[in-house]
């Protein structure tokens, strides 16, 4: 089984993990299709 | 992204490990209120942001998982240039060079090092050690001519 990326959905939960986790954040804005 | 770069492991560990990773669905009938904010224009764009959603780099169009990679390093590497924090910026710029020394962000990595170096010391000679480094590593990279000017430092 392949690993998965877990990815957020809303910025601002993604913002709140990364002040706790000191990580920066990456987004991708895709095209579904 | 999803079949050849995001399918690979290393990608998945290296994004989990160093990044909160996140997907935003786009529409160019009714622009999103995240492609407003970052004036999201095509797709695929990928931009790193720090927690309080500053933007410190912007890529564009589909990426190997390797150039993917080195862009995501390029990316912290930035943030930290950009907070700075100049010695950690220099050593992720290090990182960058000697993880991925073929790609593009390699290039980048080697001149904002050398930016790095010379607004930490105030030698000239830094900035002209950078362009050496271009030269020799990547002369035909649009770096190596951003960095001609350091060459009579």
């Amino acid at each position: 089984m392949a690993k998965q990326i877990p990815w957020e959905i809303v910025i601002e939960t993604a913002q709140d993990r990364g002040s706790r986790e000191q990580k920066p954040i990456f987004v991708d804005f895709w095209l579904d299709g | 992204m999803n079949t050849v770069t995001y399918s690979q492991d290393a990608v998945v560990d290296f994004l989990v490990e160093n990044f909160i990773p996140v997907r935003s669905q786009c529409d160019f009938t009714h622009f999103t209120a995240m492609m407003k904010r970052y004036q999201v224009k095509w797709t695929p764009t990928f931009v790193i942001l720090d927690p309080d959603g500053r933007e410190h780099h912007r890529m564009v169009g589909f990426l190997p998982p390797e150039d993917l990679m080195a862009q995501l390093q390029l990316g912290k590497a930035k943030m930290t240039y950009d907070q700075d924090r100049l010695d950690r910026a220099a050593s992720d710029f290090q990182v960058v060079i000697d993880r991925f020394p073929k790609t593009a962000a390699a290039e980048e990595a080697s001149f904002l090092q050398g930016v790095c170096h010379y607004k930490r010391t105030h030698q000239a000679g830094e900035l002209r050690k950078a362009w050496e480094r271009l030269s020799r590593d990547y002369p035909q990279s649009e770096w190596t001519r951003k960095a001609r000017v350091y060459s009579t430092l």
